[in-house]
């Protein structure tokens, strides 16, 4: 018998705890195919965000280490300039990335550290139990704006890619879902050109997923694709921000 | 909201007298185990007229509060361990400055990103500095719901007496359980108005706040005033809970939610004829050297209890001079002790 | 007296609702009172518990060494505090889901398919409302009523038309438990 679907060598034989219908689990498994197909699982460092995926060390099968809210960039930068033939990369939370760790974000890609960043944007604090993230849409009810998020007292939601794509560090932003098979594919494609990018010396890359949170969202796991795709594509729009590997 | 009693979780209920207690700028951000905090806040500090924010960071938050303090706003800002970790500068620079405003600090075990359980690993961080530079941080430390508003009320009321952040050092276990509380509108003696906030310089010459003082020996001399200061705080500011110590030959030295539940190990002991006592730190700066000496000579042990490898045992080694006589019994990393559990360490210590 | 209790189980039984629920009831009887959630990861389906004490004088300690009444309601909640009993204790076990009740010793085990129960009272969601019932039948710690009256504190206004299907869960399982 053909095996059709096997775990990549990438990925622990471990069950994750993430809730039923999250997108953490699928991500980890895109990285961790993408790793194994480019070859280099055994030159990888992973660099693991504070907040749901805080134990994606649990699960991917190379090295990974923790980093302090936020500041995986800042981490991944030195990793890289210490051992610079290595693949660094991070995966981050919105919370983790576009609000405590803007500093580091922005400055990581102003440097154009030569580093691949995963961004999960699930439009709120997920680890913390539900408050609102810069992602949060208008509107959209937290725990910490129960009546829906006002742009008047908190802002507007923070697009990364466009905001980074202003950076003339940035190499390589575009921004994803992980809605159907399809999509998913197209992540995956993504996923692997930001390596790629990095593979080729070229500096920063981004790849931001539009990730289910059901759970906080007060939704079923059909529900939470749904909301992805017609309410945060709205706002996030899907497709290449930049992409400037080809000169 | 007049008097009346709830039951209400530690954490809604210091957000509550907060409330009452006239802070009107709450800036914040989601850590566990205080989220409870920010939530309550986001809806009921606007329904009361002030400001809610979520703030980008906790950096972000402790300086907002900062400015809210500039400002003359009653001001707090909660978190748990590693979120108080990032407010440090701000907190010494408030000290500098000489602006009130509440911290709160629903501690975790630690260190780094440690567990969400509660602990009391940051007594060194609130009393021993935490922030850079010679400045003080009056610290609170609850043991019930009651006592988390109450002390909440209070801080806010010293903050402003003494023109000094207070810290309301807690933990997970009293964030996150629930009691009866009673929450009122509390009276305090009536404060000079506050002469050193910036709100327009209408009327009179403009004023400034600032902790940069380069000119040769002035801060130096705002250190002596500082010192003064705090000086003041500790002849005043000493709040500890004796219990049954009257006969005591075991003395257990333990705050917060540990020190009630030595009071529990304490009653088990007498129920078996072992007469302990339990001496209660409510302030934890200033320390109450003087008190637990006193108590401490009339005892032929003490055993110092908390939730981490040994910190506040060295306050009370100091207050003892006496190592001989000062034991320590820790559970670190989220660990609670039960009251069978200390009461058990003292029956090893007196065998 | 002092009186304990732990419920547990797992993300989903209802079991902090049920404890606060335990909480309210003996509250309106004058009693003191704490309870004490797990937290943090509840709402992944992992384990899920609370701590209640009930007294008529000061509470030292809310938290629990070994317990005079556990509510167990399935094998993540039992195989975590199967060892928390104190001597003597009651051990209330869901046997529609935990099969080894038979293992403890030391304490009256008082096994019950809950879940089953439940089910037929109308939903497996007032399994936590079918425990309380039999511990407020075994332990007298509180009163059926002041549980009845407590659902309506207790309860979100989102599922306040559960409430008739909750008070017959605490009925049945107060039956169950042999109050009358
Ligand atoms: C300095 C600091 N502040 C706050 C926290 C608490 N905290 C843990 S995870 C998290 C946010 C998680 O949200 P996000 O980055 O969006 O990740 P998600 O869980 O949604 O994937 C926060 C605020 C912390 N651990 N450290
Ligand atoms: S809380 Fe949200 S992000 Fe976290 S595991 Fe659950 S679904 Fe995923
Ligand atoms: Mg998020």
């Amino acid at each position: 018998m053909k095996q059709v679907y096997c775990r990549p060598e990438s990925l622990k034989d471990n069950a994750n705890s993430y809730c039923p219908g999250c997108g953490h689990g699928i991500v980890h498994r895109l990285v961790a195919e993408v790793i194994d197909e480019l070859g280099v699982r055994e030159k990888t460092v992973g660099i693991a965000p504070v907040g749901c995926a805080v134990f994606a060390y649990d699960y991917w099968n190379f090295d990974v280490t923790e980093a302090p809210h936020g500041r995986p960039p800042a981490v991944a930068c030195a990793i890289k300039r210490v051992l610079p033939d290595r693949v660094v990369f991070t995966y981050q939370g919105d919370g983790d990335l576009a609000s405590i760790g803007t500093n580091e974000i922005i400055h990581s890609a102003n440097r154009s550290d030569n580093i691949t960043v995963i961004f999960i944007n699930n439009a709120n604090y997920g680890m913390t139990g539900g408050q609102m993230a810069p992602t949060t849409l208008p509107g959209m009810k937290t725990t910490t704006t129960q009546n829906g998020r006002d742009v008047k007292v908190s802002g507007y939601p923070v697009r990364v890619c466009e905001l980074l794509a202003t950076l003339e560090g940035t190499r390589y932003l575009e921004r994803v879902m992980i809605t159907d098979p399809a999509n998913i594919n197209k992540a995956k494609k993504a996923i692997k050109k930001s390596f790629q990018t990095q593979l080729d010396g070229k500096g920063f890359s981004l790849v931001e997923v539009l990730s289910p949170c059901p759970v906080n969202w007060g939704k079923s796991p059909l529900d939470g694709l749904k909301f992805v795709k017609e309410e945060m594509t709205k706002y996030f729009k899907i497709g290449v921000i930049k992409d400037e590997t080809i000169q | 909201m007049k008097s009346k009693i709830h039951l209400m979780k530690g954490n809604e209920a210091i957000a509550e007298s907060a409330i009452l207690a006239g802070c009107r700028f709450y800036a914040g951000y989601p850590i566990t185990p205080q989220n409870q905090i920010p939530e309550y806040m986001s809806w009921r500090m606007p329904e009361a007229g002030g400001s809610f924010i979520q703030a980008e960071s906790e950096l972000a938050a402790i300086n907002m509060v900062l400015g809210a303090s500039v400002a003359g706003a009653r001001a707090m800002t909660s978190s748990s361990s590693p979120g108080i970790s990032l407010k440090q500068e701000g907190i010494s620079y408030m000290a500098g400055m000489e602006l009130p405003a509440l911290i709160v600090n629903m501690q975790r075990g630690g260190p780094g990103l440690g567990n969400i359980q509660g602990s009391q690993a940051d007594y060194f961080q609130s009393v021993k500095g935490g922030g850079h530079g010679d400045y003080r941080l009056i610290t609170l430390s609850p043991s019930t719901v009651q006592e988390a508003a109450d002390l909440t009320a209070e801080a806010f009321y010293l903050a402003d007496k003494y023109r000094n952040p207070v810290l309301l050092l807690s933990d997970g276990i009293l964030g996150q359980m629930i009691e009866p509380v009673e929450l009122s509108e509390r009276k305090f003696p009536e404060l000079p108005a506050k002469d050193y906030i910036l709100d327009g310089c209408k009327g009179r010459k403009p004023r400034n706040l600032f902790s940069l003082m380069m000119g040769p020996g002035v801060l130096e001399k705002h250190n002596f005033k500082l010192a003064g200061k705090y000086a003041k705080i500790e002849a005043s500011v000493r709040k500890f809970e004796k219990f049954k110590l009257e006969d005591a030959d075991i003395v257990i030295v333990a705050n917060g939610i540990i020190g009630r539940i030595s009071k529990g190990a304490a009653n088990l002991l007498r129920a078996s004829g072992v007469k302990c006592g339990v001496f209660r730190p409510i302030s934890l700066w200033p320390f109450p050297y003087s008190e637990i000496k006193a108590a401490a000579a009339k005892a032929k042990k003490i055993l110092v209890v908390e939730q981490n490898m040994g910190q506040m045992v060295e306050d009370v080694r100091l207050a003892v001079l006496d190592d001989s006589k000062v034991s320590f019994f820790g559970r670190p990393g989220g660990g609670c002790p039960v009251p069978e559990e200390i009461a058990a360490k003292v029956r090893e210590i007196i065998k | 007296m002092e009186r304990s209790l732990i419920m547990c189980g797992s993300g989903g039984q209802g079991i902090l609702l049920g404890g606060s629920l335990a909480l309210v009831a003996a509250f309106s009887e004058g009693k003191k009172v704490t309870w004490l959630p797990s937290y943090g990861a509840e709402k992944r389906g992992g384990l899920s518990y609370c701590a209640v004490v009930i007294s008529d004088e000061e509470i030292m300690s809310p938290v629990l060494g070994l317990v005079e009444y556990i509510i167990g309601l399935d094998t993540i909640g039992f195989n975590v505090y199967k060892g928390s009993i104190s001597k003597g204790g009651v051990f209330i076990i869901n046997s529609s889901l935990i099969k080894d009740g038979k293992s403890l010793s030391g304490c009256k085990v008082v096994e019950l398919p809950i879940s089953d129960i439940a089910k037929d009272v109308g939903s497996n969601r007032v399994v936590n409302m079918v425990s309380l019932g039999v511990y407020a039948a075994l332990s007298k710690a509180v009163k059926l009523d002041s549980l009845k009256t407590g659902l309506e504190e207790v309860m979100s206004s989102r599922h306040k038309d559960m409430i008739a299907m909750n008070i017959k869960a605490l009925e049945r399982g107060y039956i169950e438990g042999g109050g009358k």
